[in-house]
C-alpha cells in the first residue's frame, strides 16, 4: 500500500556563489523553498538578492527571475554595472527575467473585488519561458501600498511563494524592518514563509557602519549562528564567517629566520614556517627594527614579503630602513616586497580584513608584518577587534603565511595591553621587548615568554641597536622583574656587598 | 471616433465576469459605438499580462494609447468607470483637435 507521505526526501541546500553564505549557512539555501531576507533600509537586501540571482545563473547556470516590486529594472541594471555584472546580457541570452511590479506613475482606481492573478500569470510565465530555478521577489513592503486590500496582497503572495515551492524554485523574499532588533519584519510576511529567515543589519559601531548577517533559521540541516559581519567590494558582498572557521591548519616543522642569528637561537633555532607571531614592547622599543629585519630576511632569502604599516608613511618607512643599510626600493622592484601604508581610520575592521585578504591572495605572501595591530584597537570595539584578530590569523594559517604582529604596550615599563589579551592566545611565538632601567641607564631587553611546539631561551637578554641593525647580547645578571616592569637589582652583586660589608 | 479598451481578466469565473457584464451594460446603455473592448484572458496569454505590466486583475485599460490611468476590480463601481471613461474621451478630443489644427494649417 502507498502512502501520501511516501518517498519523502530531507530538504537539500543549493549554493549561491555569495562568498561566505555557503560557510554560515551550512551549505547555502534550501532548495525549492522561499527564504525571507529582512533588513532595515540601507542593509544590503537588494544587493544580496542581485548577487544570488547572478551568481546562481553565471556559475551555476541557474536560470533566475527577479520581480521587482520597488525600484524600476533599469534601475536595477544600472545600478551593478559598477560591479561588472552585465544583467542586460543574461536578459538576451535567456538566462534571466524581471517581472516589472515597481509602482507605475498611472493613476489606479479599484472599481470592486480584485485579485492578484496578473502578477501570478506573469511569474508564472517568466518562469516557465526560461525555465528559472532561482527567483527573488524584492522587496515586498512596497507591493502593498499600490494597493487598498492588504488582505488580498498577503493572500496572493502567499498562493506565490506556495507555487514556488511546487515548481521547485529556490527564491529569496526580502522585506524591510524598522529596527534592527525587534520583530522581524514591517508586515508580518513571515507568516508564510516561516521556514528560512536571514538577517542584514547595519549598525553604527565606534562611529563606524558595520555589516552583519544573521541566519535566524534556515530549514534542512544546521546552520552557524550569531551575527557575521560582512562587507561590500568591487567583488559584491563578502560574508566574514568568523567563528565558523574551524582550527585545522596543517603544521609545519620547517624553521625560518627572523633575521638576526642570535635571536634565532633564542628560539631554539630560528620560528616555524607557519607561524603567527607576537612582538610586543613600549614605543621606541625596537619593534619595527625587529620588524623590519624579518622583512629584510624574507627578501634577502628570495621569500615574497608583504608589509603592512598603519604607523608610518613609506617614505619613512624606506628612510628608516635605508638608515641600516636595507634597500626597501630595491626590493619592492624586484617583487618580492609590497608595502602598504594606510591609517588604521581609513576603513572599517571588516573592510581592513577583506583588503588584507585579497592582497594575500593576489601576492601570494610567505612573511606578512603587520605594525602594529594595536593601531587598529583604536578604530573599533572591543568584540570587534577580537574578530577581526581571530578571522585573519586563522585565514594567515590557512595561507601558511608565517606572520608578525607588533603591539605597543601602553606604559613604558610595558605591562598588558587589550592587543594582546585578545590576540596571546592564537599566536605561536611572543616576544616581550622591555626597558630596563639599571644605575640611571635605559638599556633594552628582550625575551621570548613562548613558543609553541619548541624549546626557548628562558633568559632576558639586553640588545642593543646600532647603525648596522639589531644586536642580541648576554643575559641580564643581577635584576629582577623586567617582565613586570619594575628591574631592580638584586642577587650577587648584593650579595657580594652585604659580604663586602661584614667581612 | 472610437476609443478601444483592453479588459484583463482571469480564466471564465468570478470577478472577471462580473466585469465583462458590468462594462457591456454600461457601454451599451449610456455611449454605444464609441468604445470598442477586447477581453483577454490572462491563463490563456500570460504574456501579453507581462507585456502591460498587469498585476490586479480584473483590470481595464485605454489600448489606443499610452496607458495614464487604469482600472482595476469587476467594474461594480459605476460612477468610477465613468469617471474613467470621460476621461479618456476628453483626451481624445485633445489628440483630434490638435490634429484638425494641424490640417488647417498645413492647406493654408
Amino acid at each position: 500500500m502507498t502512502h501520501e507521505y511516501d518517498g519523502l526526501l530531507a530538504p537539500t541546500k543549493i549554493p549561491t556563489g555569495i562568498e561566505g553564505l555557503e560557510n554560515i549557512t551550512a551549505g547555502g539555501l534550501t532548495k525549492g523553498r522561499t527564504t525571507l531576507v529582512v533588513g532595515s533600509s540601507g542593509s544590503c537586501k537588494t544587493l544580496l538578492a542581485v548577487e544570488f540571482l547572478y551568481r546562481g545563473i553565471t556559475s551555476f547556470d541557474r536560470p533566475g527571475v527577479f520581480v521587482t516590486f520597488e525600484e524600476h529594472p533599469k534601475d536595477i541594471i544600472r545600478n551593478v554595472k559598477g560591479l561588472g555584472w552585465h544583467l542586460d546580457e543574461l536578459i538576451k541570452k535567456d538566462k534571466f527575467r524581471f517581472v516589472d511590479a515597481s509602482p507605475e506613475p498611472v493613476a489606479v482606481e479599484e472599481t470592486g473585488p480584485y485579485d492578484l492573478s496578473g502578477l501570478f500569470a506573469q511569474i508564472q510565465y517568466c518562469v516557465d519561458d526560461i525555465g528559472a530555478e532561482i527567483l527573488v521577489m524584492d522587496s515586498v513592503g512596497s507591493l502593498f501600498p499600490q494597493f487598498n486590500q492588504e488582505q488580498v496582497v498577503r493572500r496572493e503572495l502567499f498562493r506565490i511563494t506556495d507555487y514556488l515551492k511546487n515548481a521547485g524554485v529556490t527564491a529569496i523574499m526580502t522585506a524591510e524592518r524598522l529596527e534592527e532588533y525587534g520583530t522581524i519584519s514591517r508586515i508580518g510576511v513571515e507568516e508564510f514563509v516561516s521556514d528560512n529567515v536571514l538577517i542584514l543589519r547595519n549598525v553604527l559601531e565606534a562611529e563606524k557602519c558595520r555589516r552583519t548577517i544573521q541566519v535566524l533559521k534556515m530549514r534542512g540541516n544546521t546552520h552557524f549562528k550569531g551575527e557575521y559581519p560582512f562587507t561590500i567590494s568591487d567583488t559584491g558582498i563578502s560574508i566574514l564567517p568568523l567563528s565558523a572557521m574551524e582550527l585545522k591548519q596543517p603544521s609545519s616543522t620547517e624553521r625560518i629566520s627572523m633575521g638576526n642569528l642570535k635571536l634565532d637561537k633564542m628560539a631554539g633555532g630560528g620560528i616555524f614556517r607557519d607561524s603567527i607571531f607576537l612582538v610586543s614592547g613600549p614605543t621606541g622599543g625596537g619593534k619595527t627594527l625587529m620588524s623590519t629585519t624579518f622583512t629584510a630576511e624574507g627578501c634577502r632569502k628570495g621569500e615574497r614579503v608583504l608589509l603592512l604599516a598603519y604607523e608610518e608613511s613609506r617614505e619613512q618607512l624606506l628612510r628608516n630602513a635605508q638608515s641600516w643599510g636595507l634597500d626597501f626600493r630595491k626590493w619592492e622592484e624586484d617583487g618580492s616586497l609590497k608595502i602598504i601604508c594606510q591609517y588604521p581610520e581609513a576603513m572599517g575592521l571588516e573592510d581592513h580584513l577583506l583588503m588584507i585578504r585579497r592582497e594575500i591572495e593576489r601576492f601570494n605572501p610567505t612573511r606578512m608584518v603587520m605594525d602594529s595591530i594595536s593601531a587598529m584597537e583604536r578604530v573599533s570595539t572591543v568584540r570587534n577587534f577580537r574578530e577581526f584578530v581571530i578571522a585573519m590569523t586563522s585565514f594567515l594559517k590557512e595561507s601558511r603565511v608565517c606572520s608578525m604582529f607588533t603591539s605597543t604596550t601602553p606604559q613604558l615599563s610595558g605591562g598588558e595591553s587589550v592587543t594582546e589579551a585578545h590576540i596571546s592566545t592564537i599566536t605561536d611565538v611572543i616576544m616581550l621587548l622591555r626597558y630596563v632601567e639599571i644605575n640611571g641607564l635605559l638599556r633594552r631587553g628582550v625575551a621570548i615568554i613562548k613558543m609553541r611546539g619548541s624549546q626557548h631561551d628562558k633568559q632576558i637578554r639586553e640588545f642593543v641597536i646600532d647603525n648596522k641593525g639589531l644586536h642580541i647580547e648576554g643575559p641580564f645578571k643581577n635584576v629582577q622583574n623586567i617582565i613586570l616592569g619594575i628591574p631592580s637589582a638584586v642577587g650577587s652583586s648584593e650579595k657580594d656587598h652585604l659580604e663586602e660589608m661584614f667581612k | 471616433m472610437t476609443i478601444a479598451l483592453k479588459l484583463f481578466v482571469a480564466g471564465t469565473t468570478g470577478a472577471g465576469q462580473r466585469a465583462i457584464t458590468n462594462l457591456n451594460k454600461i457601454l451599451n446603455n449610456y455611449v454605444p459605438n464609441a468604445w470598442t473592448f477586447t477581453v483577454v484572458d490572462i491563463h490563456k496569454e500570460p504574456e501579453s499580462a507581462y507585456k502591460a505590466h498587469i498585476l490586479a486583475v480584473p483590470a481595464l485599460i485605454n489600448a489606443s494609447a499610452p496607458v495614464s490611468c487604469k482600472l482595476i476590480g469587476d467594474l461594480s463601481d459605476t460612477e468610477k468607470v465613468f469617471l474613467f471613461l470621460g476621461a479618456l474621451k476628453n483626451d481624445g478630443n485633445t489628440n483630434k483637435q490638435a490634429r484638425t489644427t494641424g490640417n488647417i494649417d498645413r492647406e493654408h
